[in-house]
């Protein structure tokens, strides 16, 4: 029993970090057409936010700053880079892998290779009976990603940007053609995505070490929920992250992470592998 | 239909054959000329060839990018050298192993002796042909389960993508291959032939395999099968209506994709004599991807040119300059600057107005 609470505990904190990745990923694919590898290591960017301004201003401005940093860079890369390589997949892969390369190594160079801590802002845990302990922060983690979800969801169908994303997504030229500003909404959503992966890595921060090469197993789980939950489905992406929280959790506290990793994969290859239809590209 | 894309896409075939001979001539004739660092960097960098030449198969023709081509690589390394070497990893050293009760040697390791007592010639046949068959196999069954989803231009890459991660914790665990250690000690191919140290012997050895995997894969791009291939890639609906099965396309072709990785592999396991866990990872995977890009994707010579030019690049800039440190991040400018600025790479590169190519849309083409 106490050990099924911490696997649900992990699983969602851990699922709640997945959904948040695979949210910035799959509006971006949805919008621009771009797959965005760097997404990692815009984690880490967002991490290393957290670990370097948490000791002088309190935690909830730090999230706050990781996402507006994070985002504002986004407005940087797209200027630079990524308005080359919208709706081409396949260039759009090579590129960011490319930016992310540079990314790793410019952060090697000012701030140094070495693995950084980030104490827990909110400590202690919550009992929930038979011995087991919650921490706080993971479930804070998890209800943010939650709220974070729910908004992004209410973005697309409620608002008037929302509206526009899901315009450029459907069709971009003919957005543009009905006065849409098209390269605004993709410089935006762009930088939302990007804001996204900042606040996913800031609260990731207290829970794993901070370093330069942290955010490709991040890359990896999050293209893994997009992969099984179809890009550009709000409500797919939660179900899916949750589930592969929660799987990748209960082999990796029984087991070893190696062994979750290989078991989670090996899952998702079974489950596309068993589909009557093929893979949902629903875009929004 | 057919005849008219080859007509309009590949150059005059005398003019490619005679390309080919005149390369073959100088790689012949150059090691009389150069000195055994030069000709042990060629020996080392031809399996890497082979490498980019399995992934450009996937990528310049069917437009399907594979993260995964590392983790072929590495198998196929790990599975060559077990041959070669004739027994698995050991941790304790050969001479403990007398002083142990069970002199049984376990059932892996008289295998692996019996395979590589299998030589023709002094060449343990089996260590080529081992990998590319277990590689092969599993690229097919991979493929087949891959190749279902509706846009695998998109769904590959990212499949191929954890498959790497993936691959490389399980090698990085995996002690019957020396685990994070690597697998070192591997004989060369050529051990029998002549003195290990000059490396004349794994140069030639490794050139014939440059050479018949190149012009297979020429004499292949101009032959019927070679352009169904290419049609799945420029138009896999058009391809699909005139009644051939591009799945079925794509699954052949991420075998044998992948059992030329694997082939690959062991000669590089030979040649080198180790082959490591994080070869099996993403990031040699994509360096692989950053060869064929700049070499120039779609192009029969481009992963070679590609390999030539980046691993050159590596050896100028940190033994000349003492950049060691920051070749990744060279690595990363110029795979950013290849995407963008000249998609063709090195071999694409035309006089065309750069502006027009960097505001065009559609897929780089070579």
């Amino acid at each position: 029993m106490q050990t099924l609470i911490n696997i649900i505990a992990q699983g969602l904190s851990l699922g709640g970090v997945y959904l948040i990745g695979a949210l910035g990923l799959t509006i971006i694919y949805g919008v621009m057409g771009v797959v965005n590898l760097a997404h990692g290591e815009l984690i880490m960017l967002g991490s290393y936010v957290m670990a370097l301004t948490v000791s002088t201003v309190s935690f909830p401005v730090a999230v706050v700053l990781s996402f507006v940093l994070v985002a504002g860079f986004g407005v940087v890369l797209d200027t630079v880079l990524i308005r080359f390589l919208y709706h081409k997949p396949v260039a759009s892969m090579l590129g960011t892998w490319g930016l992310a390369i540079v990314l790793r190594q410019v952060v090697i160079l000012l701030l140094g290779p070495q693995l950084r801590y980030v104490a827990l802002p909110i400590g202690g845990s919550f009992a929930l009976g038979y011995g087991a302990l919650v921490s706080w922060w993971s479930m804070l983690l998890f209800v943010v990603a939650m709220l974070i979800a729910v908004a992004i969801g209410l973005t697309l169908v409620r608002t008037r940007f929302g509206l526009k994303m899901r315009a450029v997504t459907a069709n971009s030229d003919a957005a543009e053609s009905i006065g849409i500003a098209t390269r605004n909404i993709n410089r935006w959503t762009f930088a939302l995505g990007c804001g996204l992966a900042g606040v996913a890595g800031a609260l990731v921060a207290p829970l794993r070490t901070v370093f330069p090469g942290m955010g490709l197993p991040y890359l990896v789980g999050a293209f893994l929920v997009v992969i099984l939950a179809g890009l550009g489905n709000v409500r797919s992406t939660v179900i899916w992250s949750l589930l592969i929280g929660l799987t990748f959790s209960a082999v990796a506290i029984t087991r070893d992470d190696i062994t979750a990793t290989i078991v989670v994969w090996c899952a998702a290859l079974i489950v596309i592998a068993f589909r009557r239809t093929s893979v949902a590209v629903s875009r929004v | 239909m057919l005849h008219f894309i080859q007509r309009a896409r590949t150059a005059d075939i005398r003019v490619q054959i005679a390309i080919g001979v005149v390369l073959v001539a100088i790689a012949i004739v150059a090691p009389l000329v150069t000195s055994s660092f030069v000709i042990s960097f060629f020996a080392l960098t031809f399996p890497l060839a082979i490498l980019a030449l399995s992934a450009d198969m996937m990528w310049g023709e069917g437009r399907l990018v594979s993260f995964g081509q590392g983790l072929f690589f590495a198998a196929g390394g790990y599975i060559g050298g077990l041959v070669l070497i004739g027994q698995q990893y050991d941790v304790s050293g050969s001479a403990l192993s007398f002083l142990s009760e069970d002199t049984q040697q376990p059932l892996m390791d008289r295998v692996l002796q019996q395979l590589h007592d299998l030589a023709i010639a002094g060449v343990p046949i089996p260590a080529l042909i081992l990998p590319a068959m277990i590689c092969g196999v599993v690229g097919l069954l991979i493929g087949m389960i891959v190749f279902r989803v509706a846009s695998p231009e998109v769904y590959f890459p990212l499949v191929t993508l954890g498959m790497g991660v993936v691959g490389g914790l399980w090698f990085n665990d995996l002690s019957n291959v020396g685990a994070s250690n690597g697998l070192g000690g591997i004989p060369s191919f050529t051990a029998e032939m002549g003195p290990q140290q000059d490396p004349i012997y794994n140069y030639m050895f490794n050139l014939a395999f440059v050479i018949v995997a190149f012009a297979g894969w020429a004499y292949f791009r101009r032959s019927r099968r070679g352009q169904i291939w290419r049609g799945a890639g420029d138009d896999a609906i058009r391809l699909e209506a005139l009644g051939y099965s591009v799945r079925r396309q794509r699954v052949l072709a991420f075998g044998a994709s992948a059992a030329l990785a694997a082939v690959a592999g062991a000669l590089y396991a030979g040649t080198s004599g180790f082959m490591g866990p994080s070869i099996a990872g993403v990031a040699f995977s994509a360096e692989v991807l950053i060869w064929v890009a700049v070499g120039g994707s779609g192009r029969v010579l481009g992963p070679l040119v590609g390999v030539l030019v980046v691993r050159w690049g590596q050896q100028f800039l940190s033994s000349n300059l003492g950049l060691q440190q920051s070749w990744q991040l060279f690595m990363g400018l110029a795979l950013i600057l290849v995407v963008v600025v000249a998609p063709g790479g090195l071999l694409g590169i035309r006089i065309e107005p750069l502006r027009k190519r960097l505001f065009e849309r559609g897929e780089i083409k070579a």
